[in-house]
């Protein structure tokens, strides 16, 4: 691969296919980007043109991404937050996208503030992303606009925290069982689909053997109490 | 040939001609012999039989027990010298080595030697996933992995092991310390300099001895 | 009723005995496999091990039909709503093996997204050791469910009551 001309202009075909040329104005791929408005990053070691864009001018960058014929991405292949703590937006989305017609494989950062953890949904253009901005939303807490049905994918619906931000503890707020620990009752709102309110005796069955004691330390609740 | 077969026959390439044949199609009315379907079912039938003069492969357990190898991962207790005492020095470095966290060790004082033992050494066996890294950090090969695998309880406080209940006889871990030794070759050095308290079993099989590791 | 009365010491604890031994011998396990542990479940019930030799060899992937849930393995909370609900549906009387360390505590994983133990959720009757346990552990717990069986009284939940001599 690094044999191929830095200068795609000797080449015949227009050159999506190369590698990214050392001097970055030579590739076609990133005079595109830049026309865009996409601010051009530092490649990888292994020639991943990177680019970041701004999170107001992204909805129109990515339907350009998709549709323009020097450009045409039409796969998206990953898509992800990331969370840095002391950075300034604090998240950033990350998309991949693959030109099938180019052979070409990009990656696009979105930063997003933590004020405002908002970002445009591209479900209507790439249809792998719906999932995958459902787990960014369940995990990081990003929403996504324009989503057609933006739920937790992964923790429980009533799940009131975003666990794979940096700040939050892995072992879990309260030893992750305080949002089943309603009046005395350990239970989760999920447990209790399927019964008449008020009648919400459903975890803990102490009828038979005693399972208190626990010895992790988490202290035992008492079986009824505040019903 | 019409249009149309040879238009089917160019639409399939050569190679694919198998993937493409005709299903196979009964060609005669079934006799009253299969149709009855006898001989295939006394074969079955014979095949079944037969199986019961072979050698039977089931373990019946709880008479009948897994033949154990020093290398089994098993419940994790603590050696206990001859004199009673455990051979463990509370350095904590199993408490920090432990994925699940299952131990948690009290140190205390003691008047031997090592000025250092364990006042109570807990490991919840319910959190415990027998990985063994407690004995392979363990600089005074104090934790060992036993034999015993078959743990089962009715309640969670059961499987709370303190150091009474962790405690066992050196002479019935040899096999496995002596497998330590070998397995984690770094201790072989200091072996030859202090040779342990009471011995050690050798295997005959591991008689070659290992080469001592050079210190950096 | 009557005769229970006037008899209890010989009709009510034949009759539980009789009861616990047909239930003891013919539990059919649910097998809630979700990870890992669901393997060992799995071999357990094969013909070196042979379950069957303990009457406990019908794995029912319906709960309707069956006795005793085995929990093999991680239990998320996602999951969990899942699990009780299976659990709900099962007849009573049942009972609950947790097999291995993750069901029945959580094991390696203590973060937000395990269950600390599927007792959160539902009793567990039998707790068993090991990640994941081998066969001989899971045999070895259904023995003691087993014995325990057969000390509870002929509603299966609650333990046998002395029988008073009048």
């Amino acid at each position: 691969m690094a044999d191929v001309p830095a200068n795609p202009s000797s080449s015949s075909s227009p050159a999506f296919g190369a590698p990214v040329p050392s001097s970055a104005t030579a590739d076609p791929l990133v005079v595109a980007m830049t026309t865009l408005g996409a601010e051009v990053l530092p490649s990888t070691q292994d020639g991943l043109a990177v680019f970041r864009v701004e999170r107001d001018a992204w909805p129109s960058v990515a339907l350009a991404m998709k549709r323009e014929s020097n450009l045409s991405f039409e796969m998206l292949v990953d898509l992800a937050g990331v969370d840095f703590p002391k950075r300034q937006p604090r998240f950033e989305v990350v998309y991949h996208l693959w030109s099938l017609t180019f052979n070409r494989l990009v990656r696009v950062k979105v930063g997003v503030p933590e004020e405002d953890p908002r970002v445009a949904s591209v479900v209507d253009l790439w249809g792998t992303a719906d999932w995958h901005e459902r787990e960014t939303f369940d995990l990081m807490g990003i929403r996504f606009d324009g989503h057609p049905d933006l739920r937790r994918i992964l923790m429980p619906d009533d799940y009131p925290w975003h666990p794979l931000r940096k700040d939050f503890p892995l072992e879990g707020i309260d030893n992750s069982i305080s949002y089943v620990r309603e009046g005395g009752v350990l239970m989760t709102r999920e447990l209790d689909v399927d019964r008449p309110a008020g009648q919400d005796t459903t975890p803990v069955d102490r009828s038979r053997g005693d399972p208190a004691g626990y010895s992790d330390g988490t202290p035992t609740l008492p079986a009824e109490s505040a019903k | 040939m019409s249009a149309e077969s040879s238009a089917m026959t160019t639409a399939a390439p050569q190679r694919f001609a198998a993937a493409v044949a005709s299903p196979k199609v009964l060609q005669h009315t079934l006799t009253l012999n299969e149709r009855l379907f006898f001989w295939p079912f006394l074969k079955a039938l014979a095949f079944t039989f037969s199986r019961m003069f072979k050698k039977d492969i089931t373990r019946r357990y709880p008479e009948q027990k897994m033949d154990v190898k020093p290398s089994l991962h098993g419940v994790p207790v603590l050696v206990m010298n001859d004199d009673g005492s455990p051979r463990c020095v509370a350095c904590g470095l199993c408490e920090f080595v432990c994925p699940p966290r299952a131990i948690d060790i009290t140190p205390g004082e003691t008047d031997r030697p090592i000025e250092r033992e364990p006042k109570e050494f807990v490991i919840d066996m319910l959190r415990c996933i027998e990985c063994s890294y407690c004995e392979e950090v363990c600089p005074e090969e104090a934790i060992v992995m036993s034999t015993d695998y078959e743990v089962v309880g009715r309640r969670r406080e059961d499987f709370v092991w303190n150091l009474t209940k962790l405690l066992k006889p050196i002479d019935q871990l040899k096999v496995r310390l002596d497998w330590v030794r070998r397995t984690y070759r770094r201790w072989d050095v200091a072996a030859e300099i202090a040779p342990p308290i009471g011995g050690v079993y050798r295997d005959p099989r591991w008689a070659e001895k290992p080469k001592p590791v050079e210190r950096h | 009723m009557g005769v229970e009365e006037k008899f209890p010491e010989v009709v009510t604890t034949q009759l539980t005995d009789l009861v616990g031994w047909a239930r003891k011998n013919s539990l059919w396990p649910m097998p809630l496999g979700l990870s890992c542990c669901a393997i060992e479940m799995m071999a357990t019930v094969g013909p070196r091990f042979d379950l069957s030799r303990f009457g406990a060899e019908v794995f029912r992937f319906s709960p309707r039909q069956s006795d005793v849930m085995i929990v093999a393995g991680t239990l998320t909370w996602k999951m969990a709503s899942v699990a009780r609900r299976i659990y709900d549906q099962m007849p009573d009387p049942k009972w609950v093996i947790a097999m291995g360390v993750c069901a029945s505590s959580g094991g390696l994983y203590r973060n937000y997204a395990v269950v600390p133990g599927v007792d959160r959720i539902m009793p567990v009757d039998i707790y068993t050791m090991g990640c994941p346990p081998r066969p001989d552990t899971l045999i070895r717990a259904v023995m003691e469910l087993q014995k325990k069986i057969d000390e509870l009284a002929i509603d299966g939940r609650r333990p046998r009551e002395p029988v008073l001599v009048q």
